[in-house]
């Protein structure tokens, strides 16, 4: 929510009186309550596993691996996208002292070993920029002795854009063109 | 090519300025501070969307406007193109660039309007640190190739990242992994960094050796001094010789913290070989290195986009004995539009010199 927004929020809030807020803070409170984190891929999520991991229609042998949340509801909205995700909670960032242990690289490695051959594909879907490819490089290395298909979204997207802002034909388009790393 | 029309709106002191030139050299002339530097600030802009001198666009602006527009009208051969970059600040910076009124990136600037800027502060290039060697290169070639530009700024962001790493990798196994990582992009960008700065040599050196003689009549020789040791410009090569060099340097560089060898450490070395050989050369070979530079600077320019830069000298003829200033002058009997700022009269103004008056936010022809 951007500054504005809430700040209308807060307005609207005052004039409409105290049980208005009261229902809106149990309201999130019972939201914060009932969303947690996905035990097989990390998404936000208010069922365990969440309704991706769990729809028997996925394709589980592929997954795409996303830095945030919400490059999962980019992805999701694009279309066209049949496999299955993990989201890493960041990226490997030395500059804030973030390295592959503070994000979630062991959960997919170990994804990929118990899997035991039936993940045939990694897709790192990570943001172009240098973060982000640290992170896909750092990753590839790692999957890559796994028996697995590592591969990176194509070159579609507008250089150093976040990923949530990619529009979703590029996204879908950079989705198709994935290249082998 | 040159530069017929600018054309200023809020731009530094100047709420409204059009001004008609023509080829040959157009010198502005006028007390300290009227704005002089301004005017040729302007075209560089133009040129690269970077000011010489300002760090922000908000210096740019004139005090209390949100914004500037500068509009050029180029003409080279009997084809014109027209530029206009419109910036605003508020609410954040918003740039549009318009090139014969369609949409333009930045990097389409540069091949249509090159620009060659040359002012005193460039003797340091001779005399100061490195780092003012390599960002006259790096300058150079990421207006010439944008590829360019993009792997220097990864180089340069993968280098902080990896000193950090460095600090943390000792005694951790994932934070050395990711060392590893980042060691790799260090070596892809940064190779392709060096093989481009080794090309650009090849035909560079040969160019700062003819100006420099055209100048002075001296002797004066460029080459590339790599800290990954002797490379030229084969790709392979100089991956191979960077993972070398990085290996020997594995512990010093943990040690420090740094990453000890590589582009952002190299420097292009300046030999004089006339009879009064100094070291850094006496004020004189200074001068006429640096104007050197920026000669070969347009040539390559010249070779690159196939058309003429305009020079943009500022407040550097009175620097210059007779003789030099003169030779300079006669540039722009080689094609080249010259714009020229000086407080006083040069001595020797030859056919096609074109003098404007600056003062008080104005700009008249003489
Ligand atoms: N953003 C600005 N808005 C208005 N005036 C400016 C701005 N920046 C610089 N100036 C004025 O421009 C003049 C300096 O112009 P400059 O071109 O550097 O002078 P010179 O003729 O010595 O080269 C000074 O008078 C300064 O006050
Ligand atoms: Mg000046
Ligand atoms: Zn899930």
């Amino acid at each position: 929510m951007g500054p504005k927004t809430a700040q209308r929020l807060a307005l609207h809030l005052v004039v409409s009186g105290k049980s208005s807020i009261n229902r809106l803070i149990s309201s999130l409170e019972e939201a914060r309550d009932q969303i947690g984190y996905c035990s097989i891929c990390g998404n936000l999520t208010d069922t365990d596993p969440c309704i991706i991991c769990a729809d028997s229609k996925r394709d589980k042998s592929v997954i795409c691996v996303v830095g945030y949340p919400k490059d999962v509801l980019a992805i999701e909205r694009a279309g066209g996208y049949q496999g299955v995700y993990h989201v890493l909670h960041g990226y490997i960032e030395p500059l804030k002292g973030v390295g592959p242990d503070d994000i979630r690289v062991k959960e997919l490695l170990g994804r990929v070993k118990e899997g035991k051959g039936e993940i045939k594909e990694v897709i790192l879907a990570t943001n172009p920029d240098i973060d982000g490819e640290t992170t896909a490089l750092y990753l590839a290395r790692a999957l890559k002795p796994l028996g697995v298909r590592v591969t990176r979204l194509a070159r579609g997207l507008p250089f150093g854009a976040d990923l949530d802002y990619a529009d979703e034909v590029t996204l879908a388009k950079s989705l198709e063109g994935r290249r082998e790393m | 090519m040159i530069i017929s029309l600018l054309l200023l709106q809020n731009f530094r002191n100047y709420p409204y300025l059009q001004l008609e030139l023509k080829p040959g050299v157009s010198l502005f002339l006028g007390k300290n501070a009227q704005g002089k530097t301004n005017l040729l600030e302007a075209c560089y802009y133009m040129s690269t969307l970077t000011s010489p001198r300002a760090e922000k666009e908000s210096d740019l602006a004139l005090w209390g406007a949100s914004g500037f527009s500068l509009q050029g009208r180029l003409e080279d051969g009997s084809s014109t193109t027209t530029i206009r970059i419109d910036v605003s600040m508020t609410p954040s910076l918003r740039r549009r660039i318009l090139l014969n009124d369609r949409p333009a990136k930045r990097q389409d600037l540069s091949l249509s309007f090159p620009c060659v800027y040359f002012c005193p502060d460039d003797l340091y290039m001779v005399k100061g640190s490195s780092a003012l060697r390599r960002r006259f290169m790096d300058s150079l070639l990421s207006r010439e190739d944008p590829v360019y530009a993009k792997d220097l700024s990864w180089y340069h962001d993968t280098v902080t990242r990896r000193n950090m790493a460095l600090k943390k990798a000792p005694g951790d196994s994932s934070w050395e992994k990711t060392l590893e990582t980042l060691e790799d992009l260090l070596v892809d960008t940064g190779s392709r960094v060096l093989s481009k700065r080794l090309r650009l040599l090849r035909s560079f050196t040969e160019y700062v050796k003819e100006a420099y003689e055209f100048i002075s009549g001296g002797e004066c020789h460029v080459s590339y001094n790599s800290s990954i040791g002797p490379i030229d410009e084969d790709l392979a090569g100089i991956r191979e010789t960077f993972k070398k060099t990085l290996e020997k340097y594995r512990t010093e560089e943990r040690l420090r913290g740094m990453t000890l060898v590589g582009p952002h450490r190299d420097d292009l070395a300046i030999v004089f070989r006339d009879k009064t050989f100094r070291y850094f050369g006496s004020q004189g070979q200074q001068r006429s290195v640096v104007l050197a530079l920026k000669m070969a600077e347009a040539r390559s320019f010249e070779e690159v986009f196939h058309t003429k830069p305009v020079l943009l000298l500022d407040d550097v003829l009175s620097e210059l004995d007779d003789d030099k200033r003169s030779r300079v002058l006669s540039l722009c009997s080689f094609g080249y539009q010259i714009l020229l700022t000086a407080t006083d009269f040069p001595k020797d103004r030859g056919p096609g010199f074109h003098t404007f008056i600056v003062k008080d936010n104005n700009v008249t022809p003489l």
